[in-house]
């Protein structure tokens, strides 16, 4: 399965990724329907990127209505069938890292796609701090660290 | 979207809450690259008034360039133009963070406000327009205080851009408006202006974007520059790029200092005159913040009126802050705007310092326009601009 990793030691959280991802999936530079997106951390203030994690057991997934939302096994990336997506939100409701945008101009919620095996946040990097690849046992890790960091989100039976 | 759509100019009048939107055909304007200008120029009589008596005619104008908020390097560079309260001259200065990106993409390019609300007001600006609210609950409060409370009110997605207390720190000459908690805007005085307008502060929520004319090039573009940024950064850590000064990012520029595990913008005595530590610098920095008082200024203040340099240090705000009232410092010069930077690029020597930056941000605007631009139609524009500029100043000093 490949991911996008991001190394938060390295990432500044200036946002160039989340422009660059508008400008790839509207044509315009647009932040806000950027797939990937600056946040704040509350604690420090710190600004950094959050993106759907496309996770092994998707939250959005279960919370969906329609039953939109799939995870394609071989890939492991989450897909939703858009046709059937009505906006109601409760895929982002349910994120824990709130990764899925409402598309305001098409109505629907989308999430990253990862660019087709492509993802242009990792060309546009300037400081290499977005990765894709293979998930390794130290990208995980890296992962529950930090969403237990930045999000409060806990895994069972880690600290 | 299209590229290179006019350029709408926002007008409010704060004595009578009067709100105006207009058009600016950019092909009139070099596709922008006056913008500065030919706001100061429309508005000539109101800042020739402001000269005059500055707190009773206050004006600001926020300008945007072309590549404003476009994603490129540095691209968060706008412009304001405003009477100094400190020495009574018209300022134009270069600026950077998200308030130029998120007022166009709010659908706003310039930004015009004079004349004075009765009571504090917050402006609130959006892609619907523009709401003129009652700032009374906040009035009292410090800008970071301000800043979050805005927040909690109107949204996360808000840029929040305050001044300090309205009883205390914003009537100060050398108040300044604080944005994203942890920066200023590099502007002598404008927390004052913004006193005198009667505004505390400005909260931007744009969703919308900036159009561009050839968006795969644009993008295409982008992505070399920033692979060429990296090629000769990846190796290093956000603490050795932080030395660098990149003016990176689309938002500010990445000159960070990281003190106790944390990053903080601080304004630092360049000549090292006062051999200040870092956590003093710190503690300068957090308090100009808090209260809204420009924090180079303080700086200065300091540099050149410390009795004991380069001994122990203590800051206490409110002496500084008294005896600064009586100081005229003596820097306070228009800096020069370049072509580059005219159009919305904070490009220097040591922002971008590959050969041909000048091509890069031609083509940039080509992408973005859609018209021929290349380096020497730049620098042309450049000619044009600085002549168009040195009238325009001569005709208001």
């Amino acid at each position: 399965m490949r991911v996008i990793s991001i190394d938060r030691e390295k990432c500044t959280g200036c946002g160039i990724c989340q422009v660059a991802c508008s400008l790839t999936k509207t044509g315009a530079v647009q932040p806000s329907l950027g797939r990937i997106k600056v946040i704040s951390d509350k604690r420090s203030r710190l600004q950094m990127v959050s993106v759907c994690q496309h996770c092994a057991e998707p939250a959005c997934q279960t919370a969906c209505l329609m039953e939109g939302i799939s995870k394609d096994l071989a890939s492991g990336q989450i897909i939703r069938d858009l046709e059937m997506c009505f906006g109601c939100g409760a895929c982002q409701v349910a994120c824990p890292i709130s990764a899925p945008i409402l598309d305001v101009d098409q109505g629907v919620i989308v999430t990253c796609d990862l660019c087709d095996g492509n993802p242009v946040c990792v060309k546009v990097c300037p400081h290499g701090a977005i990765a894709y690849g293979e998930l390794t046992e130290a990208i995980t890790n890296r992962r529950i660290r930090q969403g237990a960091r930045f999000f409060g989100v806990r895994q069972e039976g880690v600290e | 979207m299209q590229g290179a759509q006019n350029h709408i100019l926002a007008e409010v009048n704060l004595s009578n809450s009067k709100i105006q939107f207009n058009q600016i055909d950019v092909a009139e304007n070099l596709e922008g690259l006056q913008s500065y200008e030919l706001v100061l120029d429309k508005y000539k009589d109101m800042f020739v008034k402001a000269i005059s008596e500055p707190s009773k005619n206050p004006i600001i104008s926020i300008s945007t360039g072309p590549l404003t908020g476009t994603g490129a390097p540095g691209s968060a560079t706008y412009f304001i133009n405003f009477v100094s309260p400190v020495n009574g001259k018209i300022i134009s200065r270069i600026c950077e963070g998200p308030i130029g990106p998120y007022l166009r993409y709010a659908g706003i390019d310039h930004l015009v406000l004079y004349g004075k609300a009765k009571k504090p007001v917050t402006l609130s600006i959006n892609n619907e327009g523009i709401n003129i609210i009652s700032a009374k609950e906040i009035q009292d409060l410090d800008a970071v205080e301000t800043i979050e409370t805005l927040h909690r009110q109107l949204g996360e997605d808000n840029i929040i851009a305050s001044s300090g207390a309205i009883k205390k720190a914003a009537r100060s000459r050398f108040a300044s408006v604080v944005y994203d908690y942890h920066y200023e805007v590099e502007a002598i005085g404008l927390g004052r202006v913004f006193f005198d307008l009667g505004i505390k502060a400005l909260a931007i929520n744009g969703q919308g974007g900036v159009a561009l004319a050839q968006p795969e090039e644009f993008l295409q573009e982008l992505i070399d520059i920033y692979k060429y940024y990296r090629s000769t950064n990846a190796s290093k850590t956000q603490n050795d790029q932080i030395t660098k000064n990149t003016y990176l990012s689309p938002w500010r520029k990445n000159d960070f200092i990281k003190l106790s595990g944390q990053y903080y913008g601080l304004a630092t005595d360049s000549e090292n005159v006062l051999g200040l530590k870092n956590d003093d610098l710190l503690k300068i920095n957090q308090q100009c913040l808090k209260e809204g008082i420009s924090q180079r200024m303080v700086l200065e203040f300091i540099k050149e009126n410390a009795e004991e340099k380069n001994g122990d240090f203590t800051f206490d705000m409110e002496s500084i802050l008294k005896d600064m009232e009586k100081w005229t410092p003596d820097n306070q010069d228009n800096l020069d705007i370049s072509t580059i930077q005219a159009t919305g690029l904070y490009w220097d020597d040591k922002a971008l310092p590959f050969i041909g930056a000048i091509d890069r941000a031609a083509k940039l605007l080509k992408y973005y326009s859609g018209k021929e631009w290349n380096s020497f139609h730049l620098e042309e524009a450049g000619r044009q601009i600085a002549s168009i500029s040195n009238e325009l100043y001569l005709g208001v000093k």
